[in-house]
């Protein structure tokens, strides 16, 4: 045999072996390889024949091999089928790499090497292949096939801590990982698929690149439920700890299972899903920050959970941000009472000064609270209130403070302090970095309640001004000259708001204190009066305007009254009294004719409408009216109330006259309270003068301004005369800032008292 | 706050020299502009009869004053507007002080200007708004005769009748 045919006739066995020109043959004759391949190395075609090879490899997978094995994916979003596919797949991958395998001993020969380094060739060859071609929906089927797979994982797990009995004690009889009868279950089966294929992919070296995204999500999801699942309606535990143990027990290992020990042996792999983990709680727990705040301190271990948080997340302008969304939601609105704004702010104060002790974020996310509570005319009120009602939630927090024995002065109060006057130098430090350049950081901490309170204002002299009129209510009702409590607040007011500022209140305590005195000495001396009068002297200036109705008492009582005062007189040489006849309380006894008696306390008018009636039988309204000086509908709702108990009866419209059976209960009644309740009414009536009044006393000031401006410069616009007011009149002396619109009211109301003239949209003076 | 000039830049100076106001001059616009709120707050409240000033717009150094003829004197019931302009020196330096209505008078000429002592030499600083409105008040029914800067005016000013008849009428006619 020459050497041409033998090549010739080798080269045909060879393409028909390998299939070069289509047709398959089944098996290659071990012998006839061996000569074709010693023809081959002889010819020197070694490396041609290793590219005609690889060529028909390649072509092969390219065509045949990877299209087959995507198209097992179905499109269709079915679990089952998803699993099944990714299942199938890979079987048929496996088996269509297997009959590859002469091509890659062959190509072994070739290159003369005993190990199949062919073979790995082929593997980064064929992923490349495959990564190439993916199509969009093959990641269900992988999701499919590997949330199916953990469930198993999940549920085998479960079973094995629980044996077969879940929290509520039952049986389990079905099993959740697979679907099952839990005697049909076929978690281990599944798992054990899952092994075989994950074992499969990473032979073939395209396991984590298939796979990695998915099984991440999912894991990431699966996080993400179990983190909301630990934290629904559960503030009152610290979950962090548990969560980590979690992710450690179930998903690491679960990641050990699909990806093999040492990927979950990585650092970074750990650090991702732990930052995961804290990043989800922490939403978690943003998410319910309103409820914490609310139930705080029950909620404190979820709040420290929450503060470990934030120093590994970057999530507080999230914290924020969503605070401060909540609390527009559900807390600033109209249907909240200012209290419970109070109680939840308060709360949130405290809750943040374990959160941030720098006080940054209380600072950012309560801005809206303090913003609101401005606009509520009651806040003062409130909090004062709240401050010194010894039983309520903020009862306590006068006292605590009074270790800090700090004065809140004015710039404390503005939180403005200048860096370099503090005397506590050595302690500075510079500003959290995450603080408000645009707001002077102060260091303060926010754990004291009350100039945080009264920061609400960012100015104490309101504050204080609201508590005398408070003091003053207080007082005034206080018919026993009982001052020791009130004393006892005002102590502590003191010591946070300095002396000077509350001089007024301790003159109040002092006149009531007076009054005391005055009383017991003008009653020894008095000659025997038809009736006891102690009078509560006060001293004008210093109390807040009382409300004073004019009222007629009857002419016995304003004898009486006569007499004390020519009493005092004596006793207080150039002083006198000024009668404010409807404030106080009256002790009366009432006779009947059936020889019944009943005491009352009732407020003066209400007295005095009695002692009419004891002159004459019957009163019309009208007359009566006349005769006190009251308005008609005032003293309608007065004898109202003697009728419903039963003292007086009307006979005929608007005519009355005493029930002689009498009230139909006997002993002490007192009638103070319905006096509260009348003022209440009568307050909503004359609401419309009142509202006017202090805000034209507070323009007044700006009267002689306005008349000097119009001297001058003749004629101006309402605009150009409130720009000239802000900018001319002394800031701090006059204090009352008015607004565009109440200068304009008031400006027509001096037109309409014909000292101002308008015409074409300016004001000037009236022509002498 | 004019401690917080960093003493190695206070040789820089020169700077801030050049407009002639000094180195505080930012703290003394400052107490000028107080003070003159003050003067403001003071002449609000007073009440003078005849007199009256305010600032004219934008700040507080240059004002409108009005002034109404003192009874008894031809110039009864005429009313004067007059510019007052503060320097930043104020109280210490004199402001400008000048007739805006036209007025008849020996002492003044006809742009306006005024010849007055404690407007010139005499200046002292405790004059205020209040002090310099009243002094020209007094003057319009005691002119000084001995040194006119106009010279028609005080020629006419020893026949009040005839002063009084060409007073109204100049007067008039800056009205219309």
């Amino acid at each position: 045999m020459n050497s041409a045919t033998a090549v010739s006739s080798a080269w045909s066995y060879l393409k028909q072996s390998l299939n070069l020109d289509g047709k398959w043959q089944k098996e290659l004759d071990k012998k006839e390889i061996e000569i074709c391949l010693e023809l081959v190395v002889r010819h020197d075609l070694v490396d041609f024949t290793k590219e005609l090879v690889w060529q028909k490899l390649y072509y092969e997978t390219r065509t045949r091999i990877v299209p087959t094995f995507w198209s097992k994916f179905s499109l269709a979003h079915n679990e089952n089928v998803g699993y099944e596919s990714l299942n199938e797949a890979v079987n048929g991958l496996n088996a269509d790499i297997a009959k590859q395998q002469h091509y890659f001993s062959l190509l072994d020969r070739l290159s003369g090497s005993v190990t199949s380094k062919s073979f790995d060739q082929y593997k980064a060859h064929l992923s490349a292949i495959l990564l190439s071609k993916i199509p969009p929906h093959f990641e269900y089927s992988v999701h499919a096939f590997y949330s199916r797979a953990f469930r198993a994982f999940m549920s085998l797990e479960k079973r094995s801590f629980n044996f077969d009995a879940d929290e509520s004690g039952d049986v389990i009889t079905h099993c959740s990982g697979c679907d099952q009868e839990i005697d049909q279950c076929e978690c281990n089966v599944i798992l054990d698929n899952c092994h075989n294929i994950n074992k499969d992919l990473t032979e073939l070296g395209i396991l984590e690149k298939l796979s990695v995204g998915m099984i991440h999500t999912l894991i990431l999801s699966q996080i993400q439920s179990h983190v909301q699942d630990s934290c629904v309606g559960n503030f009152a535990s610290s979950q962090i700890d548990m969560l980590e143990k979690w992710l450690h027990s179930i998903i690491f290992r679960w990641l050990g299972i699909v990806y093999g020990e040492d990927y979950i042996q990585q650092d970074q792999v750990r650090k991702n899903f732990t930052q995961f983990l804290y990043h989800a709680y922490t939403h978690a727990r943003i998410e319910q920050l309103f409820e914490i705040i609310i139930g705080y301190p029950e909620s404190f271990p979820s709040v420290k959970d929450l503060q470990e948080c934030l120093s590994r997340t970057q999530l507080k302008p999230t914290l924020t941000q969503s605070l401060k969304t909540t609390l527009e939601a559900r807390l600033l609105h109209q249907g909240a009472t200012t209290e419970d704004i109070l109680i939840a702010y308060v709360s949130a104060i405290r809750a943040f000064s374990v959160l941030d002790p720098t006080g940054v974020l209380l600072d950012a996310a309560c801005d809206p609270i303090k913003q609101y509570l401005r606009l509520r005319g009651d806040t003062v009120r409130h909090i004062i209130h709240s401050l010194t009602d010894s039983s309520g939630e903020l009862g306590g927090e006068l006292e605590l403070g009074r270790t800090g024995t700090a004065i809140l002065d004015d710039e404390s109060v503005a939180a403005v302090g200048d860096a370099e006057a503090s005397t506590d130098w050595e302690n500075w430090s510079p500003a959290p970095s995450d603080a408000d350049p645009s707001k002077l950081w102060t260091g303060k901490k926010p754990g004291d309640i009350v100039p945080m309170l009264v920061n609400i204002y960012g100015s104490k002299s309101l504050f204080v001004k609201e508590y005398r009129k408070l003091l003053s209510d207080r007082l005034l009702l206080n018919l026993h000259f009982d001052t020791e409590e009130e004393i006892r607040n005002l102590e502590f007011l003191k010591i946070r708001f300095g002396e000077n500022e509350l001089h007024n209140c301790e003159v109040m305590l002092k006149d009531v204190a007076d009054s005391k005195r005055i009383n017991t000495h003008l009653q020894s001396v008095a000659h025997k009066p038809d009736f006891p009068i102690s009078a509560m002297i006060i001293s004008a200036q210093y109390w807040d305007q009382l409300k004073d109705k004019p009222m007629k008492l009857p002419i016995k009582i304003i004898n009486q009254l006569e007499q004390y005062n020519q009493n005092y007189k004596a006793v207080k040489t150039s002083r006198s009294l000024h009668w404010v006849p409807q404030s106080g309380s009256v002790e009366l006894e009432l006779e009947f004719d059936n020889h019944r008696s009943v005491s009352f306390t009732v407020p003066p008018d209400l007295a005095a409408i009695i002692s009419h009636f004891e002159d004459k039988e019957q009163w019309d309204l009208e007359e009566l009216s006349q005769e006190m000086e009251l308005p008609m509908s005032h003293l309608r709702r007065r004898v109202h109330v003697w009728q419903t108990h039963g003292v007086l009866q009307e006979i005929s419209t608007d005519r009355f006259k005493v029930d002689e059976n009498g009230p139909t209960f006997n002993g002490h009644k007192i009638l103070l309270e319905t006096l509260a309740k009348m003022e209440e009414e009568e307050e909503d009536d004359d609401e419309e003068e009142n509202d006017k009044k202090p805000e034209e006393d507070g323009l007044q000031i700006y009267w002689s301004y306005v008349v000097g401006m119009l001297t001058n410069l003749e004629a101006l616009p309402v605009e150009r005369i409130h720009q000239m007011l802000k900018m001319f009149t002394m800031q701090g002396s006059s204090g009352a800032e008015c607004t565009l619109q109440q200068l304009k009211n008031f400006l027509d109301s001096k037109v309409k008292q014909q000292l101002l003239s308008f015409s074409s949209g300016t004001y000037r003076l009236p022509k002498p | 706050m004019a401690q917080n000039i960093d003493p190695v830049n206070g040789s820089n100076n020169s700077i801030s020299m050049k407009d002639g106001d000094g180195p505080t001059s930012a703290t003394k616009h400052q107490s000028t502009s107080k003070r003159l709120q003050q003067e403001l707050l003071t002449l609000m409240m007073s009440g003078d009869k005849g007199i009256s000033a305010f600032p004219d717009g934008d700040d507080v150094f240059s004002w409108i004053g009005t002034i109404i003829g003192p009874q008894g004197t031809v110039y009864e019931g005429l009313v004067y507007k007059l510019s007052l302009t503060f320097p930043n020196g104020y109280p210490f330096t004199a402001p400008t002080v000048k007739f805006v209505t036209p007025c008849f008078h020996p002492n003044v000429d006809t742009y306006g200007n005024i010849c007055l002592d404690i407007l010139k030499d005499k200046w002292s600083a405790l004059y205020d708004v209040r002090t310099i409105l009243l002094s020209i008040q007094s003057l319009l029914g005691d002119p000084n005769n001995d040194s006119p800067l106009n010279g028609q005016a005080a020629q006419l000013w020893s026949d009040q009748v005839a002063y009084k008849k060409l007073l109204l009428e100049k007067f008039q006619d800056t009205k219309s």
